[in-house]
């Protein structure tokens, strides 16, 4: 057997136990494979091919319309770069939040089902460092893939097509797009630790992406303390809170923004409270 | 030899519930180092429960332990940093292969240099014949491979404490030998403590055994002494002739405590001698039988129970 003379043994203690190896092992799912090729491919398609028609194809097609004689008002660049940041601000948004729920909901599920996590606690681990490297390493690969990637690129579509939305303000934009994600991220990460079956994992956040009207429709309240208030508009003249950020307005009310960070403090605090008590 | 530190694991009056469910019923275990210790029992007699507290992958309902003078409450990081666990039902990363499931598995223990890392790996492969598969994804692995891979994994960081929960059970013969042959190369380097129904796997190559039923420990023996039985050293005879006439002399010795005779038909009787001085039986017990010249000894011999004997009659209620 090989001596252990060259071997240096780890001598972690306390919450980071095992954390670096499974940081590494999280950030390889992303990065050491082409998953993120694929994962900026349909993004792109997603966000920026919508982007895209609206920047370059509706104009074409309603200047066409217009020479034949069969629209009264010809769709001008600079109104589709308008239109073209608010809808790439909201699909963002929505897709964002439904791609990320499905793709935590197997993260923590899919490894206490098949029993791989339990083969990693029985090492040198601390339980916290199994939810923060998830956490961050998830973080890392969707904020980068899903929200800066695809805002670079959308950026130099708008400017390309002549709008005059400023960086410092769109990059604040994308701060919120960020932080309506980590929402939906850590929630999902959140009920993959508190439920044993898919079902509520991903069902949950579906519903609260998919069911704002009638959410807002019952508590009206809940778009000042909920992600809501980021990218939903409240009402005909009041603009979501990301599409005036990114315009560079002034922003009626900080608190959603103080809400969302709350909330994920919180489903981060019951994951690691929760997965601290679970048994394998 | 008794001091506390010769035992690897020492549990007082653990105990685990579900619910109204006793899994697990005051269990006082101690292993000694550098043991091959069978943890037997039926399905469902709480080993596996056992190992889990043991890990801290499940915590006690009662009691405590200790695992190489670390709590098994508190300090179970610790403990781990120097124990290899194979699961009963081992999962892996799919995607990953043999050799970077032992890289991922090793980096938990050592930072690098790579090359070392590299060399135990390699080195461990060896150990458990996996060397020819070592780049293969696991998701394509046999029952028997995985099995190996996993003692491989439990191995890797040289524990001091080997814990295997049923690590032949899925196999075949052949599969089963090769574990049993691994088991016997780490004897020399570890302690193992492992959990099987296979008894006859148990007799070959434990030296120590513990028997579990309904989550109560009801025997807890070096091998030999269990192998023994209760009744002490008994010896066998079947003989030919008129065994009743050599019966009073033999029940009269002061080292005999019981003679149990049963006829055999065709002329034959057999004894079932129950002994207080195994030396003085050995040295006199044939010779007085054979001084009466009425009868012949056709067989003679100290009686062994197999394993399977003292497991069915201690799971089924009786006492071995």
């Amino acid at each position: 057997m090989v001596s252990e003379s060259k071997l240096q043994r780890i001598n972690e203690r306390g919450w980071r136990v095992g954390l670096a190896n499974l940081l590494r092992k999280e950030n390889g799912e992303w990065w050491g494979t082409r998953a993120w090729l694929v994962q900026a491919v349909i993004w792109l398609a997603i966000c920026n091919g919508l982007l895209a028609m609206i920047l370059w194809v509706a104009p074409a097609q309603s200047r066409q319309a217009a020479e034949a004689g069969r629209a009264a008002e010809e769709l001008t660049g600079q109104q589709a770069a308008v239109d073209g940041l608010e809808v790439f601000l909201m699909i963002s948004a929505m897709a964002t939040a439904v791609g990320i729920a499905i793709i935590m909901q197997d993260s923590i599920m899919d490894e206490k089902k098949s029993g791989t996590l339990a083969w990693v606690l029985s090492k040198p681990v601390a339980r916290p460092a199994v939810i923060i490297a998830k956490l961050v390493a998830n973080s890392i690969g969707a904020l980068a893939i899903m929200i800066l990637l695809q805002g670079a690129v959308a950026f130099a579509q708008l400017r390309l097509a002549g709008s005059d939305v400023a960086p410092g303000p769109f990059l604040l934009a994308l701060g919120i797009l960020g932080l309506h994600l980590l929402f939906y991220l850590t929630l999902t990460l959140m009920l993959g630790v508190l439920f044993d079956n898919r079902g509520p994992v991903i069902a949950i956040p579906l519903l609260l992406v998919f069911g704002y009207q009638i959410l807002l429709g019952i508590a009206p309240g809940l778009h000042q303390i909920t992600p809501y208030g980021l990218v939903v508009q409240a009402g005909p003249d009041n603009p979501a809170l990301v599409l005036l950020i990114a315009r560079g307005d002034p922003v009626p009310s900080l608190l959603p923004i103080i809400a969302t960070i709350v909330w994920i403090a919180v489903f981060v605090g019951v994951a690691l409270w929760r997965f601290a008590r679970e048994e394998f | 030899m008794n001091q506390p530190d010769t035992y690897v694991i020492e549990t007082h009056g653990l105990s685990k519930s579900y619910g109204n469910v006793q899994a697990l019923r005051a269990l006082d275990l101690r292993v000694r180092r550098n043991s091959i210790f069978g943890f037997l029992g039926p399905n469902g007699a709480g080993k596996t429960t056992t190992m889990k507290l043991l890990l801290g992958l499940a915590r006690p309902t009662s009691g405590g332990g200790t695992i190489l003078g670390h709590d098994i409450r508190h300090d179970s990081a610790e403990i781990r940093k120097r124990v290899g666990y194979l699961a009963q039902d081992p999962r892996f990363y799919d995607h990953m292969t043999a050799r970077e499931t032992l890289r991922f598995t090793a980096r938990f223990f050592y930072s690098g240099p790579a090359e070392a890392i590299e060399a135990r790996i390699e080195d461990t492969l060896r150990l458990v014949g996996l060397e020819d598969r070592a780049d293969r994804p696991v998701r394509g692995f046999s029952g028997g491979e995985r099995q190996r891979l996993g003692i491989a994994q439990a191995q890797v960081n040289y524990p001091d404490l080997l814990i295997l929960d049923e690590p032949a059970a899925s196999l075949d013969p052949g599969g089963r030998r090769d574990v049993l042959e691994v088991m016997e190369r780490l004897r020399k380097y570890t302690t193992i403590f492992y959990s099987t129904h296979i008894l006859d796997d148990v007799q070959k190559v434990s030296d120590t055994v513990a028997i579990l039923n309904k989550g109560q420990l009801i025997a807890q023996a070096p091998i030999e002494q269990l192998l023994a039985g209760s009744e002490g050293v008994v010896y066998a005879l079947t003989l030919r002739g008129d065994a009743g006439r050599v019966l009073p002399v033999v029940s009269a010795q002061p080292w005999v405590k019981d003679v149990s005779a049963t006829a055999a038909g065709h002329g034959l009787t057999h004894w079932q001698v129950s002994v207080s001085d195994e030396a003085a039986a050995e040295a006199q017990l044939l010779r007085l039988v054979l001084a009466d010249e009425s009868v012949t000894v056709t067989e003679f011999g100290r009686r062994r129970y197999e394993l399977e004997d003292i497991f069915l009659r201690m799971t089924e209620g009786g006492e071995a």
